[in-house]
């Protein structure tokens, strides 16, 4: 698998957990993607609005002020971000939450814990367009 | 049909037996009603100078012809003016008043005697009288309506002590005829021409006859048990009837001579409302539990508001009166009366579901006896005398009359029982056969759905199917119960409650073919009582379960939270982020990392465990390619291998169709099943092998590991019993794994089967179907 050009992109990172947060932009760090954070549901569109530049953008579905489908309808909205990978990351249940993801139009889903073995490969398949649904085994 | 029904049905509860001693009870109790009110009016009177003679039913005195003018009606052709006296009675000298007293005793009655008096001016005028004691007129004023006011005290006390409603209906019913028997056969100058003045008619019929017919039909006629369930709001709409009556009631109890015979059928029947209603409302106060009052009270304020709404505008057409606050208040305090039937009625209702045994009939007799003398005694002097008459002395021909009636009635006792068996041969014959009933009600047993509607169905139903006067069911039973048969209901020795049923309604004892059906029914209602208790605690355990799950939900999203920084910051430090390690710091954070992943593993087990059991484990089926699937899944055995020296063998079908399936929870099945395999074995190979076969797919993972025993095999996939927990427990996810992955495989419409010898491995089989059947 090439990670060269995981040097290139930038993710965004829409998750209120710190340890999440911390995790989730360490995982992206070590395979070279630069992160970008916001913890807020609020914020999260107008960032993702304002960036130059977005490869993908992971959602924490439990947000303290909106739920992450809330704000995944937003940020298809924006015609900017077409084609822009959104993936929701959550520890809720995989089994019923995978589902409604996908219905909503996620474009992948991480479940918590995040398995960091198989992470980079998981955001390659990611950026190949295929879906990821997968939860830590 | 519906009208023939209703009649066979009034005729059914109006309990002829019941109604020949309650004829004979009233009879009884008006007569010694009758004649203490006579006692209490002669002693009136005793030791005054009598002289006097009865005038039509006015009683002239000596004083009267002397001092008092007098402007009564003429006798013949003789009018009595101030200053008559009386000469001679049948050419036998006055002389004074003891001597005119004896004259008019021996008068009998019809039988005209020839009267000389002389007027203030000195002329002397013969005139025959026949002294005609009781025209109708008079009858309802002296013994109509103070019999009918005893009746209705005796029957309220009779209720009181019976704490039975029949006894209301046909006492009113018996009495009023009694009434109205006793009125004929006491009038001297009796004509069938008589038994039509307007007045008399409109009395009896509006004072007794309608109201007791109609307080039959509205209580007991068309169900009134179902109507007062079904529609609890309707009840106050059948006071509406008496406002009319309302309007009048004050003229008719000043002036009852002076009313329109309608006017006077009207009032009456408002009277009897508010009699009746007023004893029964104080009875009902008394004995009411806390939600009947609140009931009471509901019907009582719709009782109020809307007849007197109706009375309103009913009281503004006829009296043609202005609308301003001071009428209304007036109307609303008149026609507050209302609230007292109201609350009778229910009162009434209540009774229904009472059936105390019939008990103490003499202290019944008694009460109303003397309850009824000392009402009517109260009220003719207070109300009715002012008025009318002064009757002084106690008459032995109404002794005799009384004396007379009764005897007809002992008379009439076989020709009554002979009509009476009759009627109840061809009424109850086929509808009270009890066979009918256990049908009936069978019918609603089985539409019960709670504990609750079982009650209301015995309370409502039973007692209608079977021809009853009651029934309950209640959990507990009571050792000093007013029912006729208690039965205990059990099941496998446990007790649901206890049957109470009231008396037939034909007041006759059950048979012993009813009581076989009784029986019958007491175990098929104990039998109903228990299902519908086991589907209640199921439901309340279904409800257990899915809060569990629920709660388990929430929960393990707490716990991966802290997982996620547990297993990924201690994995950070393995990767050697922040810098090295020696192997023993590896091999710690390593066993660390296991420890966390299998605590995952378990919460996702126990998780995924209560989901199972509440039946909330939604599998989200899509057509999932196996091959692709496996080759995901196979890596991660490497994990568990640990190294150990075991082959993993694939060994897949080319051309292996798309299973439809939730692709997580497939991956979670062969995971689970490499898992286990690599886990137990130590030596050898661990072998997925997968084909299609029969429009089917076979998964097959087999191991060359320790095996399972027989006698272990069987536990295998049950919860927290199989091999997991004995020696396997130390692997696996507290034996929770094959369950799941057991109950997985049967969600997804397939089945697993498990083959092993001990020592040799263990062959795990799924099948899974290529076309799933929703």
């Amino acid at each position: 698998m090439s990670t060269d050009k995981f040097q290139t992109y930038i993710a965004l990172v829409v998750e209120d957990d710190a340890s999440g947060l911390a995790i989730l932009s360490v995982m992206l760090r070590r395979i070279g993607v630069r992160t970008v954070m916001e913890r807020f549901a609020r914020d999260a569109v107008d960032r993702a609005k304002k960036m130059t530049k977005v490869d993908m953008i992971f959602l924490d579905l439990g947000l303290p002020d909106g739920d992450g489908y809330e704000v995944l309808a937003q940020l298809k909205q924006e015609p900017n971000l077409k084609g822009v990978p959104i993936i929701a990351v959550t520890a809720r249940d995989a089994g019923t939450e995978i589902a409604k993801a996908q219905a909503a139009g996620f474009d992948g889903f991480l479940g918590k814990p995040l398995n960091r073995n198989r992470f980079p490969d998981q955001i390659r398949r990611i950026m190949d367009g295929e879906g990821v649904w997968e939860v830590y085994n | 049909m519906l009208i023939v029904a209703n009649l066979r049905d009034f005729l059914l509860r109006l309990s002829f037996n019941r109604v020949w001693q309650d004829l004979l009870l009233g009879l009884l109790g008006v007569t010694l009603a009758f004649l203490l009110l006579n006692i209490g009016l002669s002693w009136q009177w005793l030791d005054q100078p009598f002289a006097g003679f009865l005038h039509l039913n006015r009683v002239v005195t000596e004083s009267n012809l002397t001092s008092r003018s007098t402007t009564e009606a003429p006798i013949g052709q003789v009018k009595l003016a101030e200053g008559d006296v009386i000469l001679s009675v049948n050419d036998q000298v006055v002389t004074s008043s003891a001597q005119l007293n004896d004259y008019l005793r021996q008068q009998v009655i019809g039988q005209p005697m020839t009267y000389r008096l002389r007027n203030p001016a000195g002329q002397a005028v013969e005139t025959k009288l026949a002294v005609a004691r009781f025209t109708s007129q008079d009858f309802m004023e002296l013994v109509i309506i103070p019999a009918f006011i005893a009746s209705l005290a005796l029957m309220v006390a009779a209720v009181a002590v019976y704490n039975r409603v029949d006894l209301i209906q046909t006492k009113l019913f018996v009495l009023g005829m009694l009434a109205l028997v006793y009125a004929l056969a006491s009038m001297p100058e009796f004509t069938l021409a008589q038994l039509f003045p307007l007045n008399f008619i409109g009395m009896m019929a509006g004072k007794i006859a309608l109201p007791s017919l109609l307080l039959h039909f509205l209580l007991v006629f068309p169900h009134p048990r179902k109507i007062v369930k079904n529609w609890p709001f309707l009840l106050p709409l059948i006071y509406l009837p008496v406002l009319p009556g309302l309007v009048f009631l004050p003229a008719l109890l000043k002036q009852p001579e002076t009313m329109h015979p309608v006017n006077n059928l009207i009032g009456g029947y408002t009277l009897i409302y508010t009699v009746a209603g007023a004893g029964l409302l104080v009875e009902a106060t008394l004995r009411a539990d806390r939600s009947t009052t609140r009931k009471q009270v509901a019907v009582l304020l719709g009782g109020l508001i809307f007849p007197t709404f109706f009375a309103l505008v009913l009281h503004f057409i006829m009296e043609n009166q202005q609308v301003n606050l001071t009428v209304i208040a007036e109307i609303l305090q008149k026609y507050g009366l209302i609230g007292l039937p109201i609350a009778a009625t229910i009162a009434v209702l209540r009774y229904q579901m009472f059936d105390l045994k019939r008990s103490n009939r003499l202290h019944v007799l008694f009460t109303g006896a003397a309850a009824g003398a000392l009402i009517a005694y109260f009220l003719l002097v207070v109300l009715i005398n002012p008025f009318t008459v002064r009757l002084n002395y106690l008459r032995l021909s109404d002794v005799r009359i009384i004396a007379g009636t009764v005897m007809l009635f002992f008379v009439l006792r076989p020709l009554y029982s002979l009509i009476r068996q009759r009627l109840e041969r061809r009424l109850y014959g086929s509808v009270e056969d009890f066979r009918i009933g256990l049908r009936l009600f069978q019918q609603g047993l089985l539409k019960a759905k709670s504990r609750h509607d079982l009650e209301a169905l015995v309370s409502w139903d039973m007692p209608d199917d079977f021809r009853l006067r009651s029934a309950e069911l209640t959990p507990r039973s009571r050792p000093s119960s007013p029912y006729s048969l208690q039965l205990p209901l059990y099941v496998n020795n446990v007790s649901l409650g206890t049957l109470f049923l009231g008396a037939k309604i034909n007041g006759k004892d059950f048979t012993a073919r009813e009581k076989l059906i009784l029986l019958e029914l007491q175990q098929q209602l104990a039998l109903a009582v228990w299902s519908l208790e086991l589907d209640e605690a199921i439901r309340t355990t279904e409800e257990l379960t899915r809060l569990k799950s629920k709660f388990l939900t929430h929960v393990t999203h707490e716990l991966r939270t802290p997982l996620n920084g547990i297993i990924n910051y201690i994995g950070f430090v393995v990767d050697g982020d922040t810098g090295p390690l020696n192997p023993e710091q590896t091999d710690h954070l390593n066993q660390a990392l296991q420890a966390a992943e299998k605590l995952l593993h378990l919460i996702n087990n126990i998780l995924d465990l209560s989901k199972i059991e509440a039946g909330q484990m939604i599998l989200q089926l899509q057509p999932v390619n196996l091959t692709e699937l496996i080759a995901e899944t196979v890596p991660n055995v490497a994990e568990v291998l640990g190294g150990k020296p075991v082959q993993m063998l694939t060994n897949l079908a080319p051309g292996l169709p798309p299973v439809p399936a939730d692709r997580l929870r497939l991956r979670q099945i062969i995971l689970s099943l490499l898992s286990n395999a690599a886990k137990f074995t130590d030596v050898g190979a661990v072998c997925l092998k997968a084909y299609p076969e029969n429009g089917q797919v076979i998964i097959q993972v087999s191991d060359t590991g320790r095996g399972i025993s027989p006698e272990l095999l069987p536990a295998i996939f049950q919860q927290f019993t199989g091999e997991g927990l004995t020696d396997r427990d130390e692997h696996s996810g507290a034996g929770l794994s094959l369950p799941i992955t057991k109950s997985l495989v049967e969600l997804h419409g397939g089945h697993i089967q498990v083959e092993s010898q001990a020592g040799q491995g263990t062959t795990f089989t799924v099948t899974l179907p290529v076309e799933h059947k929703t």
